[in-house]
């Protein structure tokens, strides 16, 4: 989920706001009724031009022209009287009074009429000496010298006209360990050209196989990137518009960006009736150690609405879409950022209090998709335990609409192309309580969950993977594919289409692309007791083998859940106990047959078995599931040897601990010690290296160990 | 300003004193008669270089009078920047990759005045008698300021240089064109 806003603050000083607060606006407004005689440039004009034009309108920066002298104003004098009094400039799409933002960039009423009377006046100059100081603007780095500084290896080339283009760019980061983002700072060289930018960072080499496919540096599209779970790690790190100020986010709050990653970003541009070229620069911010809180994003609807069924009808000039949703903990909310394509029109969102006391939080009248900004509140605001939020969009898919893509109109489907729509209002938060984060946690598993079922039910995910889109729910390499891959082809699409297309979407293994990160933290969480994400990851599983039963991870997972379930619930019949063990082995044992090297395949067994076999009930057959875990365990050993020094502590304490308990367990006490004897220098220190030791004591399998990998899933 | 006021009272528009004849030079010094035209028409382009909206119709400019060159159209770039000289002229040009089309600056505004040109960019269409048959916007590419279209829906100056050459009455002679005000020289 994008949650580009935090790092996008917006042009015009707040302070300046104030200044106006405290009694300029009135006395303009005098001035305008009063005939503006006393309406001049150095006194009047000029403190709103440098207050809220000059930061973009001047030279060097992404406005046409500027606005930095008497002449320059005047001779624009006509055209800023046009653009202020439709208040398309300063660009602000939310309605003023409807949230209190930051940086709000909008004229007072007094203003703009102040603006309108001198220019009927003749734009008279007035006392210089009145005028008031140019503001001064850094010309490097605003937030300072950035920690890391990322540029695109090649230009690209914008053409001199044509429609809007979506490209994104990859560049290496060369991180050598995992950091914590506080701020993106982005330059761009064609500055007329790039109307706005979002970051992410992705796994190394994860759009490898679509970069520069077609000749130009990066590959297009519009998709949001770094929300893609096929390609974790991976998550967003902000965002830039036109006229945005670069800020870090609150109160010591950091994105992660993984070690080795790829920077991402994607930029749209206009065509400005010439040939540009387009070379950014990034200057990326790192927080000195992890946050204490992570940043929450609450969407509505979530996914960028992929579960609502969007399916608007040609000529369509109303089409709505809502979604709310009631809070489970107390919360504060930092930001917003709304979202939709060429067609959004209104975007509302409210709280309603557990008293019935209403707060607004975003109204946008007339959405255009060229000023993608987002708001950050004045103050956090500060929603109860049971607040609910509603959000409402609206569409305009009439030919009455300029901004219609399609002409005539042409029915609309939810999609991640300039011509399909999306839509969603997205929250950044954290629980006011850090005890209320499992709590959070699970709330969101549960909207992930309910969006996706919602997808797969209206038949979204079944389109869109028949359409091979790209980006979120689809495949951004070879072999890999997003949500929509990952639930396979609908049996009826697969049927209208039997002989897919082949081409970077298409998935090239059968066994289907990894699980998100969320599916496995509710899945490892529910091995260790959380019966709700124990749930969530049987169901997640079960729909994914529901549209590709021979998703290996998926069958791997499905069946070491249902082994812990039926393990586990002293409720079950012992018939029913037996049955759901069956089919739990069998499934674990499919899932190795189909994929023996998938390192999450072995692992769901492998760590499964080892944890249920020292108290499993005698009617199976234990020593061939020991030997099965080990099996997994020496498997997980081959596959990761050249890479063991790139693992977590967590990841390689429980690899080498599972791999000599089992041998030990097995009576194999040369093998147990040679596993046991790595851990000592290669994890100095640890809880793993205090076992070790206490084993070679005895030598004989040591009780079960109470820091095992579930514990360490469980929040 | 009052010989636009007069000039359209009277409806005389033609015949006048040299100073608003339309006669002029381009920026290379040759003579330019963007209201008495060789061919079938001339279509006056007002332009300003450093007009966003203006700039961003550079190529469909190039592509209609490159287009209807070889039908007796000709074209006439005319600059109301308010500043800028035959070598930014050419600088642009060249930039922009607009060629075989005369260019001239309008300091004075006196085109701007004689065509009742008041944004750019517009467009003025003068006929083989020197009659006005168009003036107003290349297309409807601009909703409004700042709200550009995803698709052309109404390419009026073609439209209108179409009728031209058929003969016919131009359908909409006169529409609102989207762009950057004219700036004359303030009242004092």
């Amino acid at each position: 989920m994008r949650t580009r806003t935090i790092l996008t603050g917006l042009a015009a000083a707040a302070l300046v706001i104030g200044l106006l607060a405290r009694g300029e606006a009135p006395v303009q407004a005098q001035n305008a009724r009063a005939g503006a005689a006393a309406v001049t440039f150095a006194e009047t004009i000029a403190p709103i031009v440098y207050d809220h034009c000059v930061s973009c309108h001047r030279p060097g920066e992404a406005a046409p022209f500027s606005l930095i002298s008497y002449d320059d104003v005047r001779n624009r004098g006509q055209l800023i009287a046009a653009v202020t009094a439709r208040r398309y400039m300063p660009p602000w799409q939310a309605t003023h009074g409807y949230g209190e933002f930051e940086d709000e960039r909008r004229l007072t009423d007094a203003q703009i009429q102040a603006i309108a009377a001198w220019v009927k006046n003749g734009m008279p100059e007035g006392d210089r000496s009145k005028m008031p100081a140019m503001p001064q603007f850094t010309t490097g780095w605003r937030l300072g010298t950035p920690d890391l500084v990322l540029e695109m290896p090649k230009e690209f080339e914008v053409p001199a006209s044509g429609p809007d283009i979506f490209r994104n760019f990859v560049i290496p980061s060369g991180l050598l360990e995992d950091k914590w983002v506080r701020a993106v700072e982005f330059r761009p060289r064609a500055r007329t050209v790039v109307h706005h930018a979002l970051f992410a960072y992705v796994r190394a080499g994860a759009y490898a196989s679509i970069e520069g496919a077609d000749g130009q540096p990066g590959f297009r599209g519009l998709a949001p990137i770094g929300a893609n779970p096929a390609i974790s790690p991976a998550g967003p790190l902000g965002g830039w518009a036109v006229g945005a100020t670069p800020r870090f986010l609150p109160e010591g709050l950091a994105l992660p960006m993984s070690r080795g990653s790829d920077f991402v970003i994607q930029m749209h541009f206009h065509p400005t009736g010439k040939v540009e070229r387009e070379k950014s620069t990034v200057g990326i911010y790192f927080a000195d150690k992890a946050p204490d809180r992570m940043l929450r994003v609450l969407q509505l609807p979530g996914l960028f609405g992929i579960g609502q069924g969007i399916d608007i009808p040609a000529g369509e000039k109303n089409y709505v879409i809502s979604r709310s949703a009631t809070l489970p903990v107390d919360v504060k909310i930092f930001l917003t950022q709304p979202h939709a394509h060429y067609l959004g029109k209104e975007f509302k969102a409210t709280a309603t209090l557990p008293d019935g006391t209403e707060r607004p939080l975003l109204w946008i009248q007339d959405w255009d998709f060229n000023w993608q900004d987002g708001y950050n509140y004045k103050q956090p605001l500060m929603l109860p335990k049971g607040t609910r939020i509603d959000v409402r969009i609206t569409y305009d898919n009439s030919a009455s609409n300029p901004r219609n893509p399609s002409n005539p109109p042409k029915r609309v489907w939810w999609g991640e192309e300039s011509t399909d729509e999306m839509g969603s209002v997205s929250f950044g938060l954290i629980p006011v309580r850090k005890e209320d984060e499992p709590e959070w946690a699970q709330f969101a598993g549960q909207q992930l969950k309910g969006t996706l079922l919602a997808a797969g039910q209206n038949g979204t995910l079944q389109r869109l993977a028949a359409s091979q889109s790209r980006g979120l729910l689809a495949a951004p390499g070879a072999g890999r594919g997003g949500l929509a891959a990952l639930l396979g082809r609908g049996r009826g699409v697969a049927a209208a289409s039997d002989a897919p297309a082949a081409g970077p979407g298409a998935p090239s293994e059968p066994t289907g692309p990894s699980l998100p990160a969320q599916v496995m933290a509710d899945l490892f969480s529910g091995l260790g007791g959380n019966a709700g994400a124990l749930q969530r990851g049987l169901d997640v599983t079960a729909s994914v083998l529901a549209a590709n039963p021979n998703h290996a991870q998926a069958l791997a997972w499905h069946g070491a859940a249902t082994l812990y379930y039926s393990s586990t619930n002293p409720d079950l019949a012992a018939l029913d106990r037996i049955g759901l063990f069956q089919r739990a082995t069998k499934e674990m044992d499919s899932a190795v047959g189909i994929a023996p090297d998938d390192v999450r395949v072995r692992m769901a067994r492998g760590v499964v078995l080892r944890m249920l076999t020292p108290t499993m009930p005698r009617f199976g057959n234990v020593p061939g599931l020991i030997e099965n875990a080990r099996a997994d365990h020496q498997r997980m050993f081959d596959l990761q040897q050249g890479q063991l020094n790139t693992l977590s502590s967590h990841a390689l304490g429980e690899l080498l601990q599972g791999l000599a308990e089992l041998n030990s367990r097995q009576g194999k006490t040369a093998d147990a010690e040679k596993y046991y004897g790595m851990i000592p220098s290669m994890l100095q220190g640890t809880d793993y290296a205090a076992r070790a030791a206490e084993w070679m004591k005895t030598k004989q399998p040591l009780p079960q160990a109470q820091t095992n990998c579930i514990s360490c899933h469980m929040n | 300003m009052r010989w636009g006021r007069v000039l359209s009272a009277t409806g005389v528009v033609m015949l006048l004193a040299a100073s608003v004849s339309g006669q002029t030079r381009d920026i290379d010094g040759r003579p330019l008669a963007p209201f008495t035209p060789a061919g079938k028409a001339n279509v006056i382009l007002f332009v300003q270089s450093d007009c966003p909206i203006s700039n961003s119709y550079a190529p469909e400019i190039q592509r209609i009078c490159k287009a209807y060159a070889s039908k007796g159209i000709s074209c006439a770039l005319v600059y109301e920047d308010v500043r800028v000289d035959a070598a930014g002229v050419r600088k642009h040009l060249s930039e922009y990759a607009l060629s075989g089309v005369p260019a001239t600056i309008d300091a004075s505004r006196a085109l701007a005045d004689r065509a009742k040109a008041t944004i750019t960019p517009q467009a003025v269409v003068v006929d083989a008698r020197g009659a006005i048959r168009y003036r107003g916007r290349i297309d409807n590419f601009y909703a409004s300021l700042g709200k550009p279209r995803q698709h052309v829906t109404e390419h009026d100056l073609t439209d209108a240089l179409d009728a031209i050459l058929a003969g016919k009455p131009v359908p909409k002679p006169e529409t609102d064109a989207v762009g950057c005000f004219i700036a004359r020289q303030p009242r004092r």
